[in-house]
C-alpha cells in the first residue's frame, strides 16, 4: 500500500510539473491542481497510513490515525480551491485584455495565424515580422 | 586629506581610524583563537602593512605619506590581533599608544613644513635642517621612531610584533609572517628615513616662497609634548607598562591569561633583533637607491585602487546581468524549470550527504481494490499528459483523479478529506468548466519535441525524487513523539467531539482555521474585484459582442430544473447534518459550506444566472463577512469569561420533546467557517458566471421556461419531432 500511495505521489507531481513547464495558461492551471494533489496526499501521508482506524473516537477503540495531518490537509484542500480560482481569473484576465494566452513575457515572439485579430487591433506593422 | 594638519593628526594618529581596531579588541575574547579569525584578521593586516608601506615610500605629499604609512600601521596592529596570543593583543595595545605619540607628532610637523614653507610637496622641499632646527629636531625623533630605532618607543613595539610574527604560522609555512612583517618593517623605515632626509638634509630650494623659519612655540609645543612622550616611553618602557597592562587586561576580557612579558629595550639576541636590523638597513639601502627606484615605480604605474575598484564592481555587475539575464528573461516557464532543478539538485544533495532513515513499519498489504483505484489513478493521469491538448478531455480526467483522491481518502481513514476532496471536486470542475467558456478549448503544438523532451526529463526526475521521499516517510518512523496522541486523548474531554479532525480544526488549531477562512474570503473578493475591473473595461464590449455559438438542445432543460428545485430543500437538510454532526462524526462546516453552495450552483446550471440571481438576495460579499464576524465575535466572548481569544466550551441541553444533545461554542465558530466557504465559494462562481452574461437576457417572468400545463409556451424554437 505505501508503495502506492509513494508512486501516486510520484506520478501525479512528474505531470503536475510537467504542465506546469507548458507555454498556454490552461496546462499551467491543469497543473497545479495535479500538484495540489500530490502535495496533499504527500501532507497527508506524513502521519503514515492507517486502514480502518479514523480518527473518531468509539469506546472501546484504542488505535485511531493521525488526525493532525487530516486537519491540516483539509483546510488545504479549501484554500487550494480559493488559489486554482484566484490562478484562473488572472488568466481570464489576460486572456481578454490581450487575446493571449501564452504564459512568458516574450515580445520577440513572432504573432501566431490564430491571434488574427490582435493584428487588426494593432495595425499592419507587426504583420511585416517573419 | 583636506583638513587642516591638527584635525589629521587627531584622525588620522589616533581616534577614527582606531575605532575599527577598537572593535576588534573588543571582539578578541569571543572571536580570537577561531581559525576563520586568524587566517582572515591577520591575513589581511599583514597584506595591509606591506602594500601600504610600498605606497608610502613614492608618495610625494608629505601627508599622503604619512596617511599611507598610518594605513600600513593600522595593518600591523590588525595582524596583531589577529594572532590570537595574549602577547600580540600586548603588542597591539603598546603598539596603539606609541603610534598615535610619533604620528601625531608627525602629522603636525607636517603642518608646520607646509604653513612655513608653502608646500608640502617633498621634491619642492630640503635642506630646511639649518632653516627650521626646532622642527628638525622634533621630526628627527619621531620619524626615527617610525623607522624602528632603538631607544625610541616605535623600535618597542615594533620588535614585539617581529617577536610575535616569527611565533606565526599562517598557510602552513612558518617564515611566511616573519618574511612579510620585515618586509614591511623595511619599507616602513625606508619611508620615515626618507620622510626625514628628503626634507631636511640636502641643498636649500631657492625656489621655497619666503625663507622658512621656525613657528612660535604654539605650533611647536604641542609636537614637542608627545615627541617627550616618544623618547622617555622609548628609553624607560616600565613607565608606560601600567597602562599597557590595564589596556591589555581589559582586551583580553579574562579570556586569556596575562602575558608575563615586560616592556623593555633589551632582549638579548632574538631573531626579531636581528630583523629589526635587517629592516633599518635595508630601508637605508632602499632610500640611497630611491630616485632610481621612483623611476621605476612611475614607470610600472601602479594601479590606482579606485581602478581596481571599478574594474571588479564593473566586473561584477557585468557578470550578474549575464546570469540574470539569462535565468531571468521574462519566461515564466524557464523560472519553473530552473526551480524544479534546483530543488532536485538540492534533495540529491541532501539525499547523498543525509542519513536516511532505515525502514521501520511493516507495509500494508495491497488490496485488490486500492489496486484498482491507483491503476485508474495513473492511467487517468498519463492519459491526462498525453491528451492535455484536448481541454475539456483534461478537465474529464481531472476530475477521476480527485475521485480516486478522496476514494483513497475514504478507505485510508480520512472520512473528513474525503467528503471535502469530494464536494471541492465538483466545484473546481464547474469553475473550470466556467472558465473554459472563454478560453481556446484547444492547446495548440507549439513548444519542439526537445523542449518537451526536457520538460519530461525534469517532470519524471522531481516525480522520481517526490515518490522516493514520500516512500521513505512512509516506512520510516516518526523521528519524534507527535503531538497527536495529545490531540486524540483531549478531543472529548477538552473540547467536547469525538471527530478529533474537526474539533482540531474548530477548537486546537482554531486560530489557524480563523485566518484560513478569511485567506478564503479574499481570494473570493479578488476574483470579485477583478471581474468587476474586466466587465468596466474595454473586455466587456467583446464579451457582449462574441458570436452566439451553437448551445445543445434547450439552455434550461424541463427536467433538470424540476429535479434541482425539488433536490434543493434535500440537500440544504443534508448540509445542515453534516454540520451539526461535524463536531462529532464526520462533517463541519467546510464541507457543510461546500454541500450547500452545490445546492445553489445547481439552480443557477439548471435554471440559469438570471432567474437564481433574481431569487438571491443576499449578496456574497456578506455572508463571507458574517461568517468571518460570526467566527471571530466566537472568539472574542471568551473574552468575557476571562479566558483567551477562541477558548471554547460544552455543555449537555435538553430541551423536552427532543434528546439531549450537546451545544459546544466551537459550533459557533464552525457556523462562520460555514458562512466564510459557502460565500467565498458562491462569490468566485458567481464572478465567473457574471461574465458570461450577455446582454438582453432577463430573467424569465415564469418560474420555468418549459411548462406544459401554460397554455402559452413560449417558443423555444425547436420543433417536435
Amino acid at each position: 500500500m505505501e508503495l502506492l500511495v509513494a508512486s501516486s505521489v510520484g506520478v501525479l507531481t512528474a505531470a503536475g510539473i510537467y504542465m506546469v513547464l507548458r507555454l498556454r495558461t490552461f496546462p499551467v492551471i491543469v497543473g497545479t491542481a495535479l500538484l495540489s494533489y500530490a502535495v496533499n496526499v504527500f501532507l497527508f501521508a506524513s502521519g503514515r497510513l492507517a486502514v480502518n482506524q479514523p480518527p473518531i473516537l468509539r469506546d472501546g477503540v484504542s488505535a485511531y490515525t493521525d488526525p493532525l495531518p487530516q486537519a491540516l490537509v483539509l483546510t488545504a484542500i479549501v484554500i487550494s480551491f480559493g488559489m486554482t480560482a484566484v490562478v484562473v481569473i488572472v488568466a481570464l484576465g489576460a486572456y481578454l485584455s490581450s487575446r493571449d494566452d501564452h504564459v512568458n513575457d516574450r515580445p520577440d515572439r513572432p504573432i501566431r495565424q490564430d491571434h488574427q485579430d490582435r493584428q487588426d487591433h494593432h495595425g499592419g506593422g507587426e504583420g511585416a515580422q517573419p | 586629506m583636506a583638513a587642516p594638519t591638527p584635525v589629521s593628526a587627531y584622525l588620522h594618529s589616533a581616534t577614527m581610524v582606531k575605532a575599527g581596531l577598537f572593535l576588534m579588541a573588543r571582539l578578541w575574547p569571543v572571536l580570537s583563537g577561531t581559525d576563520a579569525w586568524f587566517v582572515i584578521v591577520t591575513g589581511t593586516g599583514l597584506v595591509t602593512m606591506v602594500i601600504a608601506a610600498v605606497i608610502a615610500l613614492f608618495k610625494n605629499d608629505l601627508k599622503a605619506l604619512l596617511a599611507f604609512s598610518t594605513v600600513s600601521h593600522l595593518g600591523l596592529i590588525t595582524m596583531l590581533l589577529g594572532t590570537g596570543t595574549a602577547f600580540g593583543a600586548m603588542a597591539a595595545v603598546f603598539h596603539i599608544l606609541n603610534h598615535a605619540t610619533f604620528k601625531a607628532a608627525l602629522f603636525m610637523t607636517a603642518g608646520i613644513i607646509d604653513h612655513e614653507a608653502g608646500t608640502r610637496d617633498i621634491t619642492r622641499l630640503g635642506g630646511l635642517r639649518k632653516l627650521m632646527p626646532v622642527t628638525f629636531v622634533i621630526t628627527a625623533l619621531a620619524s626615527l621612531s617610525m623607522a624602528g630605532i632603538p631607544f625610541f618607543n616605535g623600535f618597542l613595539s615594533k620588535e614585539m610584533m617581529l617577536e610575535e610574527a616569527t611565533r606565526t604560522t599562517l598557510l602552513g609555512s612558518p617564515l611566511l609572517v616573519p618574511v612579510l612583517a620585515t618586509v614591511g618593517a623595511l619599507f616602513s623605515a625606508a619611508y620615515a628615513f626618507r620622510y626625514l632626509v628628503h626634507v631636511f638634509f640636502g641643498p636649500k630650494r631657492e625656489e621655497n616662497p619666503g625663507l622658512p623659519h621656525d613657528p612660535g612655540f604654539g605650533m611647536w609645543g604641542p609636537p614637542a609634548v608627545l615627541v617627550a612622550a616618544v623618547v622617555v616611553i622609548g628609553v624607560a618602557p616600565a613607565l608606560a607598562e601600567p597602562l599597557v597592562r590595564s589596556v591589555t587586561a581589559a582586551v583580553l576580557g579574562g579570556a586569556a591569561p596575562m602575558p608575563g612579558a615586560h616592556l623593555r629595550i633589551w632582549h638579548g639576541l632574538t631573531p626579531a633583533l636581528g630583523m629589526s636590523a635587517i629592516a633599518v638597513t635595508g630601508g637605508a639601502v632602499l632610500l640611497m637607491a630611491f630616485a632610481p627606484l621612483a623611476r621605476a615605480w612611475a614607470a610600472a604605474g601602479p594601479p590606482a585602487a579606485k581602478t581596481i575598484f571599478d574594474a571588479i564592481v564593473d566586473g561584477l555587475a557585468l557578470l550578474s546581468r549575464t546570469i540574470t539575464e539569462r535565468l531571468h528573461d521574462g519566461a515564466l516557464t524557464r523560472y519553473a524549470a530552473i526551480f524544479s532543478v534546483t530543488v532536485v539538485a538540492v534533495a540529491g544533495h541532501a539525499w547523498a550527504t543525509g542519513a536516511a532513515p532505515a525502514p521501520a513499519r511493516d507495509m500494508l498489504p495491497v488490496e485488490p481494490l486500492p489496486l484498482a483505484g491507483w491503476l485508474l489513478l495513473v492511467v487517468a493521469t498519463l492519459v491526462l499528459v498525453r491528451q492535455h491538448r484536448n481541454r475539456f478531455v483534461a478537465l474529464v480526467l481531472l476530475g477521476v483523479v480527485g475521485l480516486m483522491i478522496s476514494i483513497g481518502f475514504a478507505y485510508l481513514s480520512a472520512p473528513d478529506l474525503a467528503l471535502t476532496q469530494l464536494s471541492v471536486e465538483v466545484v473546481t470542475v464547474i469553475l473550470l468548466l466556467l472558465a473554459l467558456n472563454f478560453l481556446p478549448r484547444e492547446t495548440p503544438v507549439e513548444s519542439p519535441a526537445g523542449l518537451r523532451l526536457r520538460d519530461g526529463a525534469i517532470a519524471a526526475v522531481v516525480g522520481l525524487g517526490a515518490g522516493a521521499l514520500v516512500f521513505t516517510i512512509l516506512v520510516g518512523d516518526f523521528s519524534a513523539p507527535t503531538i497527536s496522541a495529545y490531540h486524540l486523548a483531549n478531543s472529548y474531554k477538552g473540547g467536547g467531539g469525538t471527530n478529533v479532525v474537526n474539533v482540531i480544526l474548530v477548537d486546537f488549531r482554531g486560530y489557524d482555521t480563523f485566518g484560513e477562512i478569511i485567506v478564503l474570503g479574499i481570494a473570493a473578493l479578488v476574483i470579485y474585484a477583478t471581474t468587476e475591473a474586466l466587465l468596466s473595461g474595454p473586455v466587456r464590449a467583446r464579451l457582449l459582442n462574441r458570436p452566439v455559438e451553437k448551445v445543445a438542445g434547450d439552455a434550461h432543460p424541463m427536467m433538470m430544473v424540476v429535479v434541482t428545485r425539488v433536490m434543493m430543500p434535500l440537500i440544504l437538510m443534508v448540509g445542515v447534518y453534516i454540520f451539526l454532526r461535524g463536531h462529532n462524526e464526520p462533517g463541519g462546516g467546510f464541507i457543510a459550506g461546500l454541500v450547500v453552495a452545490i445546492a445553489v450552483v445547481m439552480q443557477y446550471m439548471a435554471s440559469g444566472y438570471a432567474w437564481a440571481s433574481a431569487r438571491q438576495r443576499v449578496p456574497y460579499h456578506g455572508i463571507i463577512g458574517a461568517g468571518v464576524l460570526v467566527a471571530g465575535l466566537t472568539g472574542i466572548g471568551a473574552w468575557f469569561f476571562g479566558a483567551p481569544f477562541l477558548t471554547s466550551t460544552f455543555g449537555y441541553v435538553r430541551i423536552p420533546p427532543l434528546a439531549e444533545f450537546e451545544l459546544a461554542t466551537a459550533m459557533g465558530f464552525d457556523l462562520g467557517v460555514f458562512l466564510c466557504v459557502l460565500g467565498a465559494v458562491m462569490l468566485s462562481l458567481d464572478s465567473f458566471a457574471r461574465l458570461a452574461r450577455r446582454a438582453g437576457i432577463e430573467a424569465s417572468e415564469f418560474d420555468i421556461d418549459i411548462d406544459p400545463s401554460r397554455d402559452d409556451a413560449p417558443d423555444t424554437g425547436k420543433a417536435e419531432g
